[in-house]
């Protein structure tokens, strides 16, 4: 104990140095373990995303753009396919398909993206609804436990959409009546949790039939919109995404007719409804496989070869993001030891020129009674206590970074990294810290235990 | 009697250097001694042998009944830590620490709790009193002697040994310095052997040591 403190007091008495090693362990340790938080943090929910869906089907483009959009929802859509391609797989009876899941995006409430889709939509993410009610009639939601906390959602609210993806306020949708929120979904620690879901039926009223003039600030859709307020329209390109334009159908008719109030709105249900729309546009379908066998596996590429449409894995694609995450990623891990070494240098250089003006002290401890060991430990003590300390500031460091970097990507993308999660593997980081510190003070540790005691104190 | 210490036919040598030998000594419980000799007579040398700072060539040295040279290293570290309490040339000083935990450290390093009181006591009676939570650097030369010199104190040693205590310092502390050590040893039982060439000293001991030059 009393060691550690004089090694505690000998550290702060050659400042400069030691407040040297502690910015430059502090900086290594930090990087890596914002690294690793980041890494798994967005790993783990790249892979809960995948949801067991096996395969996306949408216009042709950039696969992983298809797989980004319709997935992971941080992209832009490649485009619109109807309804009448894409009617093959839809059919309940397809022999190779066990689900599929159409997927119509292109909205969003305050950057929060508004998903039209079917019920099974919420299957694939597990997700239980934690207040209210699925979604039955057009321009009701059931939103995800991200999306109701941050804005403060609640049961009975009612919002306008905004085209796009942007919380843009020309781009606002006044034209049509206000989403209505009818449930609440529970946490699923997913993409769900960031999205609100409605019927692909709104989302075609949404982007259906209406006018193109400018509507004036006070239109009367506002009148029942209370704290969610929407901002003032200017203009807006009705159409979802890649130009197709709607203009001249009327769909809010038929559509409302449509849709019963029903527990029984489920999936297949809506999927059936769904053709009898044939020349209507959704962004993708999603598909969970029955069985992945060696037509599953020929698929993919019979749609891309045959077909007007695009056909994405989205494992295949997911590493592909891996790949190339991965660069930057190694670049950084590579910095960040380079850095972590050169603070383990700082301590040694730091000891052993301490060692030269301590000579004279070592010995003295030794003629009050301590041994080599003593003198061997005292100098390992300082080497440890820095390398100790140096991870502590480091890994708040590491923290707070996450956590700006969190309400970076929060902003982006409306994807959550939970800066104080702290993962079983930082202790290994720990480990290699203080190990630094040990490596770097055993030679001057050697040094101190081999001092000369007579010749030291010969010197006076 | 048993003596307290007893030097016999030490000799040592540098490498590359004819042998030393060193007068014996014979120093009773509690007997003050001077052990005198010109510069590069091998006063410092002999009085590390003593201290087991190093090993000679040959010899025996019996310290309060231990053959210290028979000691392995660490016993022989702990045993200098307890019975023997030294005085510097020109005093050290564990810089990061304070007066006051400079000195509990010769205390804690032998394992023992230090004894604060006993350590404001000798503070107050060296005069060092104000001194006691500074920094060794704040320090003037006489003063940093005069801790030196509590530090060997504070274990209660069998055995104080001074190297040239007084040779930085001038007439007034000299006297002061040497004065003081003579009490505190006599004070606590300490027997004390005063290495050095400063002849101020001659009329302090009746007990002198010539080392041949």
């Amino acid at each position: 104990m009393n060691l550690l403190r004089l090694s505690w007091k000998n550290i702060w008495s050659r400042p400069l140095a030691s407040v040297l090693s502690l910015i430059l362990f502090a900086l290594g340790i930090g990087l890596i373990t914002v690294l690793m938080l980041v890494n798994a943090q967005l790993k783990d929910q790249f892979e809960n995303n995948l949801a067991g869906i096996d395969l996306v089907i949408g216009a042709k483009g950039s696969p992983m753009q298809l797989i980004l959009c319709n997935m992971y929802h941080i992209d832009a859509p490649t485009g619109n396919i109807s309804i009448g391609e894409v009617k093959p797989f839809l059919n309940p009876k397809h022999p190779l398909i066990e689900t599929s899941v159409p997927v119509s995006v292109g909205d969003n409430y305050k950057t929060y993206r508004i998903i039209g889709t079917t019920h099974t939509f919420a299957d694939l993410y597990d997700a239980q609804l934690a207040q209210g009610n699925w979604w039955h009639a057009d321009y009701q939601v059931t939103v995800g436990a991200q999306v109701a906390k941050a804005l403060h959602l609640h049961i009975g609210d009612t919002f306008l959409s905004s085209h796009g993806f942007d919380d843009n306020e020309d781009l606002v949708h006044d034209h049509h009546s206000p989403f209505l929120v009818v449930g609440i979904f529970e946490p699923t620690g997913s993409v769900l949790d960031q999205l609100i879901l409605t019927s692909t039926s709104s989302v075609w009223a949404v982007h259906g039939n209406h006018d193109h003039e400018d509507h004036p600030s006070d239109s009367t859709d506002h009148a029942d919109v209370h704290d969610h307020d929407s901002h003032e329209h200017g203009e807006h390109g009705h159409d979802t995404q890649d130009g197709h334009d709607h203009a001249g159908h009327d769909h809010s008719a038929h559509d409302h007719r449509q849709v019963a109030p029903s527990d029984q709105y489920r999936g297949q249900v809506m999927a059936e409804q769904l053709l009898t729309s044939p020349e209507e546009d959704i962004t993708a379908l999603l598909i969970r496989y029955k069985n992945n066998n060696h037509l599953t596996l020929s698929l993919p590429r019979s749609i891309n070869e045959n077909t007007d449409l695009q056909a994405a894995n989205p494992a295949y694609e997911i590493n592909r993001v891996y790949a190339m995450m991965g660069t930057g990623t190694e670049a950084l891990r590579a910095l960040a030891i380079l850095i972590a070494i050169v603070s383990g240098l700082s301590v040694f250089f730091s000891l052993l020129s301490s060692l030269k003006d301590r000579k004279y002290e070592l010995s003295l401890l030794r003629v009050m009674g301590a041994g080599r060991g003593t003198l061997f430990l005292l100098i390992i003590m300082e080497g440890l206590l820095l390398a100790l300390l140096g991870y502590v500031l480091g890994f708040i460091l590491a923290h707070v970074g996450a956590g700006i970097f969190a309400g970076m990507i929060a902003e982006e993308y409306q994807y959550s990294i939970d800066a104080l999660r702290v993962l079983p593997t930082e202790i290994w980081v720990a480990l290699s810290a203080l190990l630094i510190g040990v490596f770097a003070s055993l030679l001057p540790a050697w040094q101190a235990y081999r001092t000369d005691i007579h010749e030291t104190l010969s010197q006076g | 009697m048993s003596q307290l210490l007893s030097a016999h036919s030490i000799s040592f040598h540098y490498p590359g250097s004819a042998d030393l030998h060193l007068p014996d000594i014979e120093l009773g419980v509690a007997e003050q001694a001077l052990l005198l000799g010109s510069s590069g007579s091998g006063k410092t040398t002999y009085l590390h042998l003593i201290a087991g700072l190093l090993r000679p060539h040959s010899g025996k040295l019996m310290i309060d009944g231990t053959d210290i040279y028979s000691l392995g290293e660490r016993q022989l570290d702990a045993f200098r830590g307890q019975n023997i309490g030294i005085v510097f040339q020109v005093p050290h000083f564990l810089r990061a620490l304070s007066v006051t935990e400079n000195i509990a450290m010769a205390q804690r390093l032998v394992g023992k709790n230090p004894d604060l009181y006993r350590i404001d006591e000798l503070l107050t009676e060296l005069g060092l009193a104000a001194k006691r939570d500074q920094k060794i650097h704040h320090l003037s030369q006489g003063e940093k002697q005069r801790v030196s010199i509590i530090r060997a104190l504070i274990n209660k040693p069998r055995l104080i040994l001074a190297d040239e205590p007084t040779s930085a310092l001038d007439d007034k502390n000299c006297t002061s310095v040497i004065n003081m050590l003579k009490e505190q040893a006599t004070a606590q039982g300490s027997a004390l052997l005063v290495v050095t060439h400063d002849h101020r000293l001659s009329k302090e001991f009746d007990q002198k040591i010539q080392l041949a030059s």
